[in-house]
């Protein structure tokens, strides 16, 4: 007798279990089929939020983030001739075996030479000391650059994807110079939000940006 | 119960041996899934920790595929990623390895429109030149390449009307897995035997990617796009 409750119960858990399952995996199953529904407006949002797009408004500076010389340096020569700031600063890139061939410029004088093209004054460049290869050593630079100024307001021209991580960063490394920050995205001619997916630069660049701000933001948090 | 007697019950339990009271602890279930939980993340670190050299060697050896080099008919620098490629490539054809350099054209980007920089193709036309490749012996494939889809299919045309059964593809290591099945792709059905030749750059190759910041970024890429291509693609 008691035997049989004992197979009774485990037989009302097994099937109790099983349900459970069953409804878990319908959920799951609804929730990949939705994902997969609504892919595009997730795809779309995901990449909008990473950007941050300021009113342009006069600065101190121009400051223009390297890493992708087909738009950020259109956009800052674009802002300068506007008259948002009377001096663009630009980073000093690292180099490569095909630069010291002298076969190709660095990224900071290709930077400069279109910015120049575009109609920027020369001697409205200034380029920052010391060679960069993140956005965190982009800061510290400005930070070494403005270390005897304080309330510098400044606009910052990165790609839209990494405009919301460079804020960041910038805002905890220059807390104690820069009273204004505004933000210009700039954008590929290749990809933009809407379609940032079907490119591999847009893909790796949109990527990149939900892998670093966690990492910086561990790092910079306190 | 007497005060005296349940006095004598708690005495009784504080006098519990420690394994007494721990198995008395795992007798409760979220415990025992918990200890458990950490046996497996203390495993899994303990492991990792002894073999990551290993660990994450084969991960950057999975992605650079890296065939055995014999004579072909063309070298392909596949320079999307690397400005190392023209160099080695130059290289493969001072050992005589090909009699041919192909030079892939890609789209054009903004900058390159404007003539501010050199073209990516004249740039590793003269890098291939000044290592001692003859001009006559450099050929330019394609035109307006998106990606290896691309360069697949202009280089399945060159090869058909030339004729052509095998090219050594000058490419990076974590870039050489991703090239191959692309290039593949835009060869479609056509039989051309394709050798991997993943160029060590002077910061990292498959074996030593971790120990710098981009190693990490260019491998994530490769294993990112690789997946992305093969999924969506």
């Amino acid at each position: 007798m008691r035997g049989n409750t004992g197979n009774n119960q485990a037989g009302q858990i097994r099937r109790r279990r099983f349900t459970a399952l069953l409804i878990g995996g319908a959920i799951f199953v609804i929730a990949l089929v939705a994902l997969y529904l609504l892919r595009r407006p997730i795809l779309i949002e995901a990449a909008r939020i990473l950007v941050v797009d300021d009113a342009p408004a006069k600065s101190d500076y121009i400051i223009v983030l390297g890493g992708d010389p087909n738009s950020r340096p259109f956009l800052a020569a674009d802002l300068y001739k506007k008259g948002i700031a009377p001096t663009i600063l630009v980073c000093q890139g690292k180099t490569d075996n095909i630069i010291e061939a002298g076969l190709a410029m660095t990224e900071d004088q290709v930077y400069t030479k279109s910015m120049e093209r575009e109609g920027v004054p020369s001697d409205a460049i200034e380029q920052l000391p010391g060679a960069v290869e993140s956005t965190e050593d982009e800061a510290n630079s400005l930070a070494r650059f403005l270390a005897d100024k304080s309330s510098v307001s400044l606009t910052i021209v990165t790609s839209a994807e990494h405009t919301r991580r460079a804020r960041w960063v910038f805002k905890k490394i220059l807390k104690n110079h820069v009273t204004d920050i505004r933000m210009a995205a700039s954008h590929n001619p290749w990809y933009n939000e809407t379609n940032w997916w079907q490119d591999d630069l847009g893909a790796t660049g949109v990527a990149h940006e939900y892998l670093k701000f966690p990492f910086y933001y561990v790092r910079y948090a306190w | 119960m007497p005060e005296s007697k349940v006095g004598t019950a708690s005495k009784n339990q504080s006098r519990l041996r420690p394994s007494t009271r721990l198995r008395s602890l795992l007798s409760k279930r979220p415990v025992r899934l918990f200890a458990r939980f950490l046996i497996v993340i203390v495993t899994v670190l303990l492991v990792f920790g002894i073999f990551h050299n290993w660990i994450l060697g084969e991960i950057g050896s999975f992605m650079a595929v890296r065939d055995a080099i014999e004579k072909s008919d063309l070298i392909l620098v596949d320079d999307e990623q690397g400005h190392w490629n023209p160099f080695a490539a130059a290289n493969l054809y001072q050992q005589g390895f090909a009699p041919l350099v192909a030079v892939p054209r890609q789209r054009l980007s903004r900058i390159e429109e404007l003539n501010i920089t050199e073209h990516k193709e004249e740039l590793c036309r003269q890098v291939l030149q000044s290592r001692g490749v003859p001009a006559d012996k450099i050929i330019f494939l394609g035109q307006d390449l998106k990606d290896d889809v691309d360069l697949g299919r202009a280089l399945g045309e060159y090869a058909k009307s030339q004729n052509l059964k095998s090219v050594i593809v000058a490419t990076t290591p974590a870039m050489s897995r991703l090239s191959r099945s692309d290039l593949r792709r835009g060869l479609g059905s056509q039989s051309l035997t394709l050798r991997m030749y993943p160029v060590r750059t002077r910061y990292f190759d498959e074996h030593n990617w971790w120990h710098v910041r981009q190693g990490w970024v260019t491998f994530f890429d490769a294993y990112y796009i690789w997946i992305l291509h093969s999924l969506a693609r």
